[in-house]
C-alpha cells in the first residue's frame, strides 16, 4: 500500500517566500540532513515519521546539540525518520496564516498534522508559548484531550519538563531525563502498535470504526509508552490540592508508577557520534562544532538545577573525542569547536584534548571555545592551549561576590583563584572577560551587594596594572547580572525569589557603583525571571496561565522585544492563579511538591539537608 | 602573497536562490575547508579564507554566473580543484568552469562591468496564452522602450557603442519572441551596468527596482515574469564583451 503524505510544492513554498525576511531559515539543502526522502516513504508506508521541533528561531534551534543528538538516532533507523521544525519569524507565521497554509516540516516540507509523533524540544520555560503556538499553526488542538485522533501523538522532553506539570495539558506524554535511548524505545513501541493493529502496518491501515475506538486505541498506545523509562503521560496522573492551594497528593488513572524515574544514559562514554550534524545554511547563534565531552556535572552548586538533574557524571574517552573532533572539523569544514559541558575544567584528560586537537595537522587556524570553564582550575596551560587558535573571551562565574555566600551557595572558589586565574589570563594577552553574578540568591545581605562591586574594581585594577598600551585600551569587562531562581530540584527549591523592587534596588547599587569605562553591565530583566520562577515552579493550573498567555499574544518569550510582563501577570490573574504563591512564597519543607511526582535520582531529604547546612553556615 | 588564484564560476539554484552572499561565502569555506584545499587567509582576530565573490544578488533570485576568486597557498590544478571541491558542494550550488590565474588577476568586482538577467515572460492565465500574438508582443516591446530603456534600439548581437543612449541603468535590452501552438512566450534579456563608467554617465542596475516596474509594464498586457534568473556577467573589453573566465583564457593565448 502507498502511503500519502501531505506536503508543501517547491513552487508553493516560493510563492510564501516573497518579502520574507531571512528566507534561509525556511528551506533545507543543508550538508548532513539524514531524512528519509518522500520516495522512500511512500514506498516504505510503515515508516515512522517524527518531527523534532525547537521552539524558537531556526538560528537558535540549530544551535542545540540535543535535537542533532535525537536526529541523528532516530534517522540511524531504517523503520523511522526524523524531520526538523523551527517557530517561523512572525513575518512567515503571518504569511502562513494568512495564506491558511499549516506548518511544514523543513527536510521535504511535510504538515506537521500527517507526523506519527512531534516532539518539542523543551529546553527552558520561556519557551511554552511558542509551543502552544505551533501546535496551533500546525492545525492542531493545543489540549490534549482536544486531539482525538491517534497520530500525530505529541511530546515534549528537554530540562524543563523535570516539573512536567506545567506543560501537561498540551502534552500526550513527557519524557524526562536523556533522551537517546528513551526516543529509540517510544519509536519501536509506536511500530509494535502499527503492525499490532493494522495488517499492513501502515498508519493508514488502522482504521477505527467510531470515536470510542479510536480513544481506546490512543489510549493503549499511550499506555505502553508509559511503561518506558522517564516516560510520563499526564493523562494518566492528577494533583490534588488541599484548601490552600497546596499538593494534597497524586491520583494514579491506570496501573502507571507512583513516581517518574528519570531515563539516565548509561552508554554515554560509549557513545560515539558518527554521524556529523547538521550544517546550517545560514549563520546561527553557536555556528560551530560541537562536542559535548561530559554530562551531568561533580559540583553540586545549591542553585544550579542542571548540576542535579544531569547526574551522573559520564565523561567521554579522551582518545575517542580526539578523534571524533578531528574528523567531525574534517566533515564539516567547522573553523571553530566547542568542547560542552557543564563544568569543562573538571573534565579529566581536558589539557591532552586540547593539546592533541590544537597540534593536529592542518588545525592552525581553528579557534576553541570552551564554555562553563572554572577558574579555579584553570591553568596557564589551558589559557595557553586555547590561545593556540584563535582568541573569543573568557567566561568566569564566581556567581557572588563574597566568600560567604559563595560558601553558602556552594561555589567551590574563592577570591585568590579568581585573582589569579585572571591575572594569567591577561599577562596571556586576553582582553576580554566575562563574569557572571546572581543577585537575590537566598541569604544574601547588601554587604554581599557591595562585594560584587569591590571585586569588580579589583580586577579593574589588575587590568590597569598587568595591561599597558593597546590592550588596556581595548581591555573590557562584561558583567553579567541575573536575578537568582529557586528552581525544582535544587537544595533552594523551597526558597522564595527576591521581590522585583528588591532586585532592582540591588542592581542599582551595582550600576551606579561600576568604574564605567571598562566595564559593560548587562543585567536580564527581573520581570522575566519572576515568570519564568512562576513557570518552573509551576502545577497542574500553570497549564491554564499558559494558554491563556498565549491566547492574549504572547510569543518568543526569550525575546526582550517580545516578553510583555503585563500579558503575564493578567493571564494569572484570569486564570485564578496568585502568581505571588510560586515566587514569593517560601514553600514548606513539609509541603508535597509538584515534582515529588519526578524522581531526578536524588533525594528530597538531600536537598533539604543541603539547604539546612546552607542556612547553619 | 599567495601562491596563485583560481577563479570558478558556480551556480546557485533552487532552495539555494534563498542564502546570502555571506551565507554563500561561509559555504564555499566550509567546503573547501572539506575538500583539504589549501587557502591563503586573512590576518586578525578571525581568519577567514582570502576569496572574493562577484556582486552580490537579491535573495531569491537564481545564478548561473556567480564568480569566486581564491587565493592559494598552494597552487593546484584548477581541474582538479573544480572536481574535489565540486564533491563537498550541495547539488543546486555547484561549479561549472575553473581556470588558474595570476595572482596579479584585477578584482572581480573591478572588472565586471554588465550583468545580464533573463527574465521569461509569458501570459497571466493560461487561457489567454493566445493573448501572446506577434501583434501584442510588438505593442508590448514598444510600451517597455518607452517606459524602461529610454529609446534603446534593441536587438540581438550587439558591441559595446551600438546603443546611442547609455544614460541609466540599463546597457542594452535583447527580446526573443517564440511562438507556440498557443501562443507565444517572450525571453527578455536584459544588460544592466554592474559598475559606473567614468565616460558613461550610467547608474548601477537594481534587480528589484528593474523587476518592479517591469511587472507593472507586464501586468498592462496581461503578461507575468515566470521566472527570472542572472545568466552572465561580462567585462567590457574594446572587442566586445567577455565573461570574468573568458578574459583569462584570451589573456592567456596572448
Amino acid at each position: 500500500m502507498i502511503r500519502r503524505i501531505k506536503s508543501l510544492s517547491f513552487n508553493e513554498l516560493e510563492e510564501l517566500l516573497e518579502g520574507i525576511e531571512k528566507p534561509g531559515r525556511y528551506i533545507d539543502s543543508e550538508i548532513g540532513t539524514k531524512s528519509k526522502s518522500l520516495d522512500y516513504i511512500k514506498n516504505n508506508p510503515g515508516t515512522i515519521l517524527s518531527c523534532l521541533i525547537f521552539p524558537d528561531t531556526y538560528e537558535v534551534g540549530m544551535s542545540n546539540l540535543g535535537l542533532q543528538i535525537l536526529y541523528n538516532v532516530i534517522n540511524s533507523y531504517p523503520f523511522a525518520t526524523a524531520e526538523r521544525a523551527f517557530a517561523p519569524w512572525t513575518d512567515f507565521e503571518k504569511k502562513l496564516r494568512d495564506n491558511m497554509v499549516k506548518l511544514f516540516s523543513l527536510e521535504n516540507r511535510i504538515f506537521l498534522d500527517d507526523f506519527d509523533l512531534i516532539g518539542f524540544n523543551a529546553a527552558h520555560e520561556m519557551l511554552y508559548t511558542n509551543i502552544l503556538n505551533l501546535l496551533d499553526l500546525s492545525g492542531l488542538e493545543i489540549s490534549s484531550n482536544k486531539r482525538h485522533s491517534i497520530f500525530p501523538i505529541v511530546c515534549a522532553g528537554g530540562s524543563s519538563t523535570f516539573n512536567p506539570w506545567p506543560l501537561s495539558k498540551f502534552m500526550d506524554f513527557m519524557v524526562i531525563g536523556d533522551g537517546e535511548e528513551t526516543i529509540a524505545a517510544i519509536i519501536g513501541a509506536i511500530r509494535d502498535f502499527k503492525i499490532a493493529n493494522s495488517p499492513g502496518g501502515d498508519k493508514t491501515g488502522i482504521s477505527p470504526v467510531c470515536c470510542e475506538e479510536e480513544a481506546s486505541l490512543k489510549q493503549k498506545l499511550l499506555f505502553s509508552i508509559s511503561q518506558l523509562e522517564g516516560v510520563f503521560v499526564p493523562e494518566f496522573y492528577k494533583i490534588n490540592y488541599t484548601p490552600c492551594g497546596n499538593v494534597a497528593g497524586f491520583d494514579f488513572k491506570s496501573p502507571v508508577k507512583k513516581t517518574v524515574r528519570k531515563a539516565t544514559f548509561r552508554d554515554f562514554d560509549d557513545a560515539v557520534r558518527e554521524d556529523s550534524p547538521v550544517i546550517p545554511n545560514i549563520q546561527t547563534v553557536h555556528d560551530r562544532l560541537n562536542i559535548e565531552i561530559m554530562r551531568g556535572c561533580s559540583r553540586s552548586c545549591r542553585f544550579c538545577q542542571a548540576g542535579f538533574i544531569y547526574r551522573p557524571v559520564r565523561q567521554k574517552n579522551v582518545e575517542r573525542l580526539v578523534s571524533e573532533s578531528i574528523e567531525g572539523l574534517k566533515k564539516t569544514g567547522y573553523d571553530e569547536i566547542s568542547f560542552t559541558s557543564l563544568s569543562s575544567s573538571d573534565f579529566k584528560g581536558i589539557e591532552s584534548l586540547l593539546k592533541k586537537v590544537t597540534s593536529a595537522e592542518g588545525f592552525d587556524k581553528i579557534s576553541i571555545s570552551m564554555p562553563s570553564l572554572r577558574m579555579d582550575s584553570f591553568t596557564l596551560d589551558l589559557a595557553h592551549l586555547i590561545q593556540s587558535g584563535r582568541k573569543t573571551g573568557l567566561t568566569f562565574a564566581p556567581e557572588a561576590g563574597s566568600q560567604g555566600l559563595r560558601d553558602k551557595i556552594k561555589k567551590d572558589l574563592t577570591e585568590s583563584d579568581l585573582v589569579d586565574s585572571i591575572s594569567i589570563a591577561m599577562h596571556k594577552g586576553w582582553d576580554k572577560i566575562k563574569l557572571y553574578f546572581m543577585i537575590g540568591l537566598p541569604f544574601e545581605t547588601e554587604e554581599d551587594i557591595y562585594s560584587i562591586l569591590e571585586l569588580i574594581r579589583k580586577i579593574v585594577a589588575l587590568a590597569r596594572s598587568t595591561l599597558t598600551g593597546r590592550s588596556i585600551g581595548r581591555f573590557m569587562l562584561n558583567v553579567s547580572i541575573n536575578a537568582f531562581i529557586p528552581k525544582p530540584f535544587t537544595p533552594f527549591q523551597w526558597c522564595p525569589q527576591e521581590s522585583i523592587k528588591n532586585l532592582e534596588y540591588k542592581f542599582g547599587i551595582i550600576a551606579s557603583g561600576i568604574p564605567k569605562r571598562f566595564v559593560k553591565l548587562h543585567w536580564t530583566n527581573p520581570q522575566k525571571s519572576l515568570i519564568e520562577c512562576a513557570l518552573s515552579r509551576g502545577d497542574s493550573r500553570t497549564s491554564d496561565v499558559i494558554e491563556e498567555a498565549w491566547r492574549t499574544g504572547a510569543k518568543f518569550d526569550n525575546w526582550t522585544d517580545f516578553f510583555n510582563f503585563n500579558t503575564w501577570v493578567e493571564s494569572f490573574l484570569k486564570a485564578g492563579v496568585d502568581i505571588s504563591f510560586y515566587t514569593e512564597r517560601r514553600y514548606g519543607e513539609e509541603e508535597i511538591l509538584p515534582w515529588d511526582i519526578v524522581d531526578a535520582g536524588i533525594k528530597k531529604s538531600y536537598f533539604l539537608r543541603e539547604y539546612k547546612a546552607a542556612k547553619g553556615l | 602573497m599567495p601562491e596563485g588564484i583560481i577563479r570558478f564560476k558556480f551556480f546557485k539554484k533552487n532552495e539555494l536562490k534563498y542564502l546570502s552572499h555571506l551565507d554563500i561565502l561561509t559555504m564555499l569555506s566550509r567546503a573547501f575547508a572539506r575538500a583539504g584545499i589549501k587557502c591563503v587567509y586573512s590576518c586578525g582576530f578571525n581568519p577567514k579564507p582570502r576569496v572574493s565573490l562577484s556582486n552580490p544578488i537579491p535573495l531569491g533570485v537564481e545564478s548561473l554566473a556567480e564568480y569566486c576568486d581564491i587565493e592559494l597557498a598552494e597552487n593546484m590544478d584548477a581541474k582538479e580543484f573544480l572536481k574535489i571541491v565540486n564533491k563537498q558542494l550541495p547539488e543546486n550550488l555547484k561549479i561549472t568552469d575553473s581556470i588558474n590565474a595570476d595572482p596579479k588577476t584585477p578584482s572581480l568586482m573591478s572588472e565586471i562591468g554588465l550583468v545580464l538577467y533573463d527574465f521569461q515572460v509569458t501570459s497571466i492565465a493560461c487561457q489567454d496564452m493566445k493573448k501572446i500574438t506577434p501583434e501584442s508582443y510588438s505593442s508590448f516591446e514598444k510600451s517597455f522602450e518607452e517606459t524602461l530603456a529610454g529609446g534603446i534600439k534593441p536587438g540581438p548581437g550587439f558591441k559595446e557603442g551600438d546603443f546611442s543612449i547609455n544614460t541609466g541603468p540599463i546597457h542594452s535590452v535583447e527580446f526573443i519572441f517564440s511562438k507556440t501552438s498557443t501562443g507565444g512566450s517572450i525571453l527578455l534579456k536584459i544588460y544592466g551596468y554592474a559598475k559606473i563608467f567614468k565616460n558613461k554617465n550610467n547608474s548601477i542596475f537594481k534587480f528589484n527596482e528593474f523587476s518592479g516596474k517591469l511587472k507593472e509594464i507586464l501586468r498592462e498586457y496581461g503578461l507575468k515574469i515566470i521566472s527570472a534568473q542572472k545568466t552572465e556577467v561580462f567585462i567590457i573589453i574594446d572587442s566586445g564583451l567577455v565573461n570574468p573566465l573568458e578574459i583569462l583564457k584570451f589573456k592567456k593565448r596572448d
